[in-house]
């Protein structure tokens, strides 16, 4: 290698890390130099996390070595890590919810003290590093009490209090609205300034470009490029991800305004609780005609979902109607509103969607046991249900070995396939589908959005939620932006800019931002 | 007269219930629950007298029980936290194991005497002048060793839970072992040593009942105590404060039962007064909105795979 020692914060060299069945990483060389962004680009399970971790001593490398500052280290626990000077934001944040921001941080810096805790000392300096970094934050508040930005910050400042030269930031936009993200940035480039390196994992091209200086593309567990970002374009990243150029959805899909039916889906006035007790959703409006997917964009948290479960029966209604085909199903249970037609895709598959140590036969059917074919005076005939199953895997191309394995052996993309063949059968008049390709590759997620316009082909009327605005924008043929409750704004597919978006799911009326 | 004997059978008797319910906060704080902590008594109390039985000291019966309570602990914790067995059905089964083996074991040394072997109890040590104060002064400065230990360990917990570093790993680790993994911090390793503690202190608690005052063994010495101790750490709502004063109540009520069994007062039957703190637990859990349930109370860690 060209580069010299000096110039170097971490080598990753021939990295290799096996998981029962899989290869997480094969024989990966990774250079972060002193000073810049690396971006580690790829999909869902091309191993960028995997690496990461390694370098964070969360996970023990079967084969390679790691050297900092040009000398091979010993990463055994993110203690080491930390000690190290190589801090790690994650996805889903490491925090103690019920604890103060101090206490957080506390907990996480290697040096703290055996003995009392140095609470006033860690309070001050955390203030001090929140003014010379933009993120200001209060020590005492209590994390549960922060929102999703604030929180990364409170993951941040762990990082830095704990002396973080080198920050690996594991998807660190996924929660954040576009305003925040933009903060997020600024930031990193701050951090870069000082002379610090991040590593950046992300599988969003869009920003791979903004931010990067060097990107490096991992697919499969190795790494298969590297360039500057200048020699870099999207196309080229894309294809280096998936190893082929994706057949990608685009507008023309979407309909004209006036070529939809009629309103198959009505909601007015909605209020809802949510577990907490607050009025989760509060006096929310919006129609849904034959044939029409209507997005609803905003940062998680603002109704989105109390508004499907209350769709689908599974949280009371406090107020309002929601009117199927002009009939009001308020107050309907589960399996009415099943019998109604109406499909629902939930956000989390694992919890609410399928039930893992089940047979994917009997996920298949979970929601609807008690059609005719499926069961007599409350006995369960197997013929017909293993027949559905099979017709369901052809149809839906499941990749499983046969129609009796428990879910939680399959894939992600195989699993969401599951829950989104039982939904599509329900779904005879309206789809409530919350987050459908969380956590997927991009090959799954391509098929999930198949479906849903082969839904909307059929006319079925779609109400699709989603915090990823580029599904949204994929898709919808309307969307509409929620905040606090409410639908703040509507827009249709083709006057739809991301930026007014984003102000609205911020809560800034236009008038307000200019 | 009577409200100082009462006061100071209060204290007395709160004392092991003190103890198991401030143990029982740590474990739980870390997110195991010891539920084997009525078998732990039940074995602490057999080790405490059969060592102080056989050695004729009792102070080698607490390090028994002590340590009978660390061997037991050692092994529920290995099921537990390593093994990531189910804590309920396992502390289930060491509880029914512990009434056998304890009364098994307790024939093996001793056969089955015509009269219970008795050993001499623990003293009460008198702190002279404080033990004069009016009213209080019997029941707080007229105790055995274990008592003032108990309240000790009060002040002691509090600070080390809320004011070092320890604490602050063992609040987190029930709140979030996800964070305390990401720390560096073996989540596994914490839990199993709280569980080593809790259970060396439920069998000192153990050892209260057959060497603070009865001096002797008998198969139901404990009769459901463990279990009292364990619905106060969740009444206290896992802070030591208000673990004593749970603690405290039911000693109360055990000590007024006693009183009136004792006297010719028949207008409350003192079956009541027992029941009264449990009618009690009952209405604070209905009337209580928020427990700091720790989060993740009853779940094994299971590093993620990948």
């Amino acid at each position: 290698m060209l580069i010299g020692h000096e110039n170097t914060a971490v080598e990753l060299i021939g990295i290799t890390k096996y998981f029962p069945g899989t290869i997480a990483n094969y024989k990966v060389n990774l250079t972060v130099r002193k000073g810049e962004v690396l971006a580690l680009l790829g999909e869902n399970g091309a191993g960028k996390s995997t690496l990461m971790k390694v370098l964070y001593g969360m996970y023990m490398p079967d084969e390679g070595e790691i050297r900092v500052d040009g000398k091979k280290v010993d990463i055994r626990s993110p203690q080491d890590a930390l000690a190290l000077g190589i801090g790690m934001i994650h996805q889903h944040f490491t925090l103690v919810p019920v604890h103060t921001v101090v206490e957080n941080v506390l907990l996480s810096a290697f040096n703290t003290p055996k003995g009392k805790l140095p609470v006033s000392e860690a309070a001050k300096e955390i203030e001090e590093i929140g003014r010379k970094y933009g993120l200001e934050v209060d020590p005492y508040a209590l994390v549960n009490q922060l929102t999703v930005g604030m929180q990364q910050r409170v993951e941040i400042l762990k990082a830095l209090y704990a002396g973080a030269r080198i920050l690996i930031m594991d998807e660190p936009t996924a929660v954040l609205t576009p305003q925040n993200a933009q903060k997020l940035f600024e930031f990193v480039q701050d951090f870069r300034q000082a002379g610090n390196s991040v590593v950046f994992i992300t599988h969003k091209l869009n920003e791979v470009m903004e931010i990067a200086d060097r990107i490096v593309v991992m697919r499969g567990g190795k790494v298969t490029g590297e360039l500057p970002r200048e020699a870099a374009s999207e196309n080229e990243l894309a294809r280096m991800m998936v190893g082929k150029d994706l057949d990608e959805i685009t507008v023309t899909n979407v309909s004209e305004g006036d070529s939809f039916g009629n309103i198959v889906l009505s909601i007015r006035n909605l209020r809802v609780k949510s577990a907490r007790g607050h009025m989760a959703v509060d006096g929310l409006s919006l129609d849904i005609r034959e044939g029409e997917i209507f997005g609803i964009a905003g940062v998680s948290g603002n109704g989105q979902e109390e508004l499907a479960e209350a769709l689908c029966g599974l949280r009371k209604i406090d107020g309002g109607e929601i009117l199927l085909e002009s009939k009001n199903i308020v107050g309907k249970k589960v399996m009415e509103i099943i019998k109604e037609g109406i499909g629902y895709i939930p956000a989390d598959r694992h919890r609410e969607g399928l039930v893992l140590d089940m047979s994917l036969e009997e996920n298949l059917i979970l929601r609807k046991f008690e059609s005719e074919s499926f069961s007599a005076r409350g006995v369960l005939i197997q013929e017909n249900i293993r027949r559905y199953a099979e017709r369901a895997i052809d149809e839906y191309a499941i990749k499983t070995p046969s129609s009796k394995v428990k879910v939680r052996g399959l894939s992600g993309g195989n699993q969401q396939k599951v829950v989104v063949a039982r939904e599509m059968d329900i779904a005879t008049t309206a789809l409530v589908a919350v987050q459908p390709t969380r956590g997927l590759d991009l090959g799954a997620i391509d098929y999930v959005h198949r479906t849903l316009l082969k839904a909307k082909a059929e006319g079925k009327a779609i109400l699709l939620i989603s915090t990823e605005l580029s599904e949204i924008l994929a898709l919808s043929d309307r969307v509409g932006v929620i905040y606090r409750g409410k639908i703040v704004k509507v827009f249709n597919r083709q006057e739809a800019k991301v930026d007014e978006i984003g102000l609205a799911m911020m809560g800034v009326s236009n008038d307000e931002a200019q | 007269m009577i409200v100082e004997g009462i006061l100071k059978g209060a204290v007395m008797m709160s004392t092991p219930l003190l103890i198991g319910a401030l143990a029982e906060v740590f474990v739980e704080r870390t997110g195991v629950m010891n539920i084997a902590i009525e078998g732990i008594f039940l074995i602490g109390a057999w080790a405490g007298f059969v060592g102080a039985y056989l050695t004729k000291s009792i102070g080698v019966g607490l390090v028994c029980s002590v340590v009978a309570g660390l061997v037991t602990g050692a092994i529920y914790g290995y099921f537990t936290v390593y093994l990531k067995q189910h804590q309920i059905v396992t502390g289930t089964a060491f509880n029914i194991l512990s009434v056998g083996l304890t009364l098994y074991l307790y024939r093996v040394f001793f056969g089955v005497p015509l009269l219970p072997l008795t050993v001499e109890p623990l003293s009460s040590i008198n702190i002279p002048l404080l033990s004069k104060i009016p009213v209080l002064g019997e029941a707080l400065f007229n105790q055995n060793i274990l008592t003032y230990l108990a309240f000790l360990f009060v002040g002691v917990g509090y600070w080390v839970l809320y004011h070092t570093r320890l604490g602050l790993v063992i609040r987190s680790t029930g709140a979030n072992p996800e964070a305390v993994d990401a720390a560096g911090i073996n989540v596994e390793k914490v839990r199993y040593w709280a569980v080593l503690f809790s259970s060396a202190m439920n069998g000192l608690a153990g050892a209260f009942y057959s060497l603070g005052f009865l001096g002797l063994f008998t198969e139901n010495i404990i009769g459901g105590r463990g279990w009292i101790a364990f619905a106060i750490c969740f009444l206290g709502n896992w802070n030591p404060l208000g673990v004593l004063a749970g603690a405290l109540v039911f000693g109360l009520a055990d000590a007024v039962a006693v009183s009136i069994q004792t006297s010719a007062f028949k207008a409350i039957p003192n079956e009541f007064i027992i029941a009264l703190p449990y009618i009690l637990t009952i209405v604070a859990t209905i009337a209580r909105k928020h427990f700091n349930v720790p989060a993740y109370l009853g779940t094994p860690y299971v590093k993620e795979r990948r």
